[in-house]
């Protein structure tokens, strides 16, 4: 491996930071270690490529300019079948696709192996939401804006490995990670694993500056951090396409402390609980707080309001019908949600 | 000059549409008439094709079909494309956006609905209403005959079967989108599409459309098998075929052998979906990932009942507007067969993210495999230029095209088959751009050189090449433009079947949504080509450009029984060296000398 990883190096330059777009959250910041190993081999396809497209389209190219019709010219005799020159350009392809072939999977088994000490993290998704539990049953109880909608934060250690056990709780999902070069589906009823070492943070990124008017202890803490983008990437219904999270590399040391922090989150006001709770079981994918629309009912002017229902009746939301709604959310629908089948 | 005589000889008896009064013993006078010629008033006429058994009226009626759903799935695609313009979604997304209003929802639960609906009918039609049965159907159906020297195909009736079965199922795809579509995307992954997606009845409607519209490609399949193994003419051994009579032929055995697939898993999801028997949906012990295997054993191999008659275009064409026999004849055709072959190998490559390491890692290696027959092809091609006499007609501008864009296609299967990459790329818009160089810039290409290479012939009338040139550019210049950059967007991580996405994609999404607008301006020039040459196009030459396959030996448009006299095979399909082209002005076609030594025999 040692030679062709220099050939991979080779491939990397300004054409590579185009065809990635340097910087941003998503795959122009490369953010784990496979991932110089993924672009590099990336390139050097790249490359075999632009050399047998630019031959085959300047032969093209040449010929139809070189042979094109002239009045009264004919085309001229040549061999129309060459065994030596047919096996050559067979043999060829066949040999460049094995080097392609065995340094593809070389690294992906690399991918696939579980590093010695990585840190264990589960991993749930849901229509439309991620969750993160952490080894102390702890979950993210941080927000922020992405493309206007607030998706959740979470954080993962710097140049330490990490271990993902993901599951979905309804249909297929894809856990990925644009800058970690890596991509899983999530099923129903099944695990499977993910793993990736973040790269350790360098000078150039982001502080976070403490907070001091907020409870919680890991907000006064004065931090380095990386955020990347996670998408779901297979088609999950709805609003699949807002399915995403926020990544946050930050020191092994932070995480500790941070993931502390959100396993104790006693010391809050209720509208902070209110979040938390919301996050915690997921009520945040279909029940907006502010009236915009989703897959249930808004929560804004909701109890004590009375609202028609699909059976017919007029009901009154009171404490009976929220607990009655939580244990089975279709035993009453009202009827400006109704639902063929 | 003694050898050449013969086909000069049947090429001149054959000239014409005049009533072959000398030949009477071959063919009656009544079917001597174009296959176009109106059977007395308009509902005799309808009649007349609505009960038709000949292959000609069978083939454009498939055509026709093909056409309007390519209409159909464009107009989707543009929508998509306008959507894609901004970061949210505007026109085509929540209740309340541009297009929402018109669009009943079932709840305000819709959010990005409509998009995904969009999204999922423009591939359901594409695929299925479309490209599968494009060339196959319309130009395989129309020219295969013609091409062997058949009378028709061997089963004329299962034929015009074939294709009300294919309007049937187009009915039932068609209602469920009048209906108000499917939200599953094309490939209809369970569970969602068995358990959750709330559109029960149109996805039961659209799946069971599949279902039907899979036997209309198994008939079609099993009648040109049969066809190609019993109704070719005298004289014509398996190596005299034209390479487009051997592409469709491969792309018949794929039909045969791998649409069954599809067949049984719509009617299990059917069931599923009806009746809860726990195939695929985990919460009755089902295997969601089964429902994958089972739907790429189909429709990985359907990519190459799309593909492989585009080739067969592609080397009809350029030996014909080069004047050239073309390069590696056997190897052109047995690498047919054996992307026929690995075909059915390689379906789990769609699966590497969902599937573990044996799966991944075995399906990588035999993907690697079909790259070559892919290659080898190519490499003919553009051997076949050298030293030709290459008449750049709209024909061999969009084959010079394909072989552009089915390059980039090709190549950039490479890193999608590699495991490391592929599993940065899978479900990107790197895919996307993928997939639409090869199914796009391969077959829908392929196809534009196939009807502007045989409208003539087709219809007895010539388009008007200047316009038709400029249609090219503005088609060609267009999907560049548009799929390139979504090349780039998967790379930068733009996940594909996204409604709205972050604003970090818009430069390149705008970009893309200007080439499709580009491109569909070209479609549109191209349509009104075709409708002014059907109006007021000068009668088609019947060889207009010298070639020697069996198909320029009859009138245009062909007659009923499609030839005047018995064809009989004295020559391979691309002998322009030596032989003088049926039907045409010898001197517009020179040759080059004959050599001195060994002179040809026939």
């Amino acid at each position: 491996m040692t030679t062709s990883a220099t050939l991979l190096t080779l491939a990397q330059g300004p054409v590579q930071d185009f065809l990635f777009g340097k910087g941003g959250l998503n795959a122009g910041t490369p953010g784990s270690e496979m991932a110089s190993t993924v672009d590099g081999l990336f390139m050097a396809i790249f490359w075999i490529s632009m050399f047998m497209f630019v031959l085959l389209m300047g032969l093209t190219l040449y010929f139809v300019f070189k042979y094109r019709f002239k009045p009264g010219v004919p085309s001229q005799r040549s061999v129309s079948h060459n065994t030596p020159l047919e096996l050559f350009w067979t043999v060829v392809p066949l040999v460049v696709m094995t080097w392609i072939f065995f340094e593809g999977f070389w690294s992906y088994m690399d991918m696939q192996t579980v590093k010695a000490g990585a840190e264990p993290i589960s991993v749930s998704a849901s229509m439309w939401q991620w969750k993160f539990t952490y080894s102390n049953g702890a979950f993210s109880p941080e927000t922020q804006q992405i493309a206007g909608k607030l998706q959740p934060v979470f954080v993962v250690p710097a140049g330490k490995p990490v271990h993902l056990t993901l599951t979905s709780k309804d249909v297929i999902h894809s856990f990925w990670v644009p800058a970690f070069r890596n991509k899983r589906d999530v099923f129903p009823n099944r695990y499977t694993t993910y793993n990736f070492e973040a790269l350790p943070l360098t000078e150039d990124d982001k502080w976070h500056d403490p907070i001091p008017e907020v409870k919680r202890a890991y907000h006064n803490l004065r931090y380095q951090y990386r955020d990347h983008y996670l998408f779901c990437a297979e088609f999950c219904g709805n609003q699949h396409s807002e399915m995403a999270a926020i990544i946050r590399v930050v020191e092994p040391e932070v995480y500790v402390k941070i993931v502390e922090g959100w396993g104790t989150p006693d010391l809050i006001t209720p509208k902070e609980k209110i979040e938390w709770l919301r996050l915690k079981y997921g009520c945040i994918s279909c029940h907006s707080l502010d009236g915009s629309p989703s897959a249930g009912p808004t929560w804004m002017n909701l109890f004590g309001y009375e609202f028609d229902y699909m059976d017919g009746t007029k009901k009154t939301v009171d404490e009976n019908h929220i607990r009655i709604a939580i244990i089975t959310p279709n035993a009453d629908i009202r009827a400006d949600f109704q639902r063929e089948g | 000059m003694t050898t050449t005589n013969d086909p000069d000889m049947i090429a001149n008896e054959g000239h014409g549409a005049s009533p072959g009064a000398s030949n009477g013993a071959l063919h009656d006078a009544h079917h001597d008439v174009s296959y176009l010629t109106p059977k007395g008033g308009f509902w005799a006429t309808v009649w007349d094709w609505a009960t038709t058994i000949d292959h000609e009226k069978i083939g454009v009626m498939y055509l026709c079909a093909i056409l309007f759903m390519f209409f159909l799935g464009g107009m989707l695609a543009l929508l998509i494309r306008l959507e894609l313009w901004v970061p949210n979604t505007v026109i085509i997304g929540v209740e309340g956006d541009f297009l929402g209003r018109f669009i009943k929802h079932d709840s305000l639960a819709e959010a990005g609905n409509t998009f995904n609906r969009v999204m999922t009918l423009h591939g359901a039609i594409m695929v299925f209403l479309f490209i599968i049965p494009s060339i196959p159907a319309a130009l395989g159906n129309f020219f295969l005959p013609l091409m062997i020297g058949a009378k028709d195909v061997a089963f004329p009736r299962l034929n015009l079967l074939s294709w009300y079965i294919y309007v049937f199922g187009a009915i039932f795809a068609v209602s469920a989108i009048l209906l108000g579509g499917v939200d599953t995307g094309w490939t209809f992954y369970t569970p969602y599409s068995s358990a959750v997606a709330a559109d029960h009845a149109n996805i039961v409607l659209m799946v069971l459309g599949v279902f039907i519209l899979g036997f209309s490609s198994i008939f079609t399949g099993l009648n040109f098998v049969v066809t190609v193994h019993k109704l070719r003419c005298p004289g014509m051994g398996w190596f005299d075929m034209p390479l487009f009579v051997w592409a469709i032929y491969a792309t018949a055995i794929i039909q045969v052998l791998a649409t069954p697939v599809i067949g049984i898993t719509t009617l299990l999801l059917v069931f599923e979906r009806l009746f809860g028997i726990g195939i695929f949906d985990p919460n009755l012990g089902g295997d969601p990932v089964l429902f994958q295997h089972f739907f790429w054993f189909y429709s990985h191999p359907v990519v190459y009942i799309m593909i492989l008659p585009a080739m067969g275009i592609i080397s009809e064409v350029i030996p014909i507007h080069s004047r050239k026999r073309i390069f590696g004849y056997r190897a052109i055709a047995f690498s047919s067969l054996a992307i026929a072959a690995i075909a059915f190998l390689v379906w789990g490559h769609h699966l590497f993210a969902a599937e573990g390491p044996l799966v991944a890692v075995l399906f990588s290696a035999l993907t690697f495999l079909v790259a070559i027959p892919t290659a080898v092809k190519v490499f003919n091609w553009i051997s076949t230029l050298y030293k030709g006499s290459i008449r750049l007609d709209t024909a061999m501008l969009y084959t010079l095209a394909f072989l552009w864009t089915f390059s980039v296609g090709g190549l950039t299967g490479l890193p999608l088959a590699t495991l490391a990459t592929n599993l940065q790329l899978h479900d990107t818009y790197f895919v996307v751009a993928h997939f639409h160089y090869t199914m796009f810039g391969g077959t829908v290409i392929a196809l534009l050189s196939g009807l502007h290479h045989w409208w003539g012939k087709m219809f007895g009338r010539e388009y008007a090449e200047r316009p038709a040139q400029i249609g090219f550019w503005l088609v060609f210049i267009g999907f560049n433009l548009t799929f390139l950059t979504q090349f780039i967007l998967g790379i930068h991580g733009m996940p594909r079947r996204y409604a709205s996405y972050v604003p970090e994609f818009q430069q390149l999404h705008q970009i893309s949504t200007i080439g499709s607008v580009i491109l569909a301006s070209g479609f549109l020039l191209h349509l009104l080509v075709f409708v002014h040459s059907l109006v007021a196009g000068p009668k088609a030459k019947p060889n207009k450009w010298g070639g020697l396959t069996l198909e320029w030996e009859t009138s245009s448009p062909p007659i009923e029984h499609n030839f005047h006299h018995e064809p009989l095979v004295k020559h391979g399909p691309y002998d322009f060296d030596d032989f003088v082209p049926p039907q045409c002005d010898p001197d517009e076609f020179a040759r080059p000398d004959p050599p001195q030594e060994h002179p040809p025999t026939p």
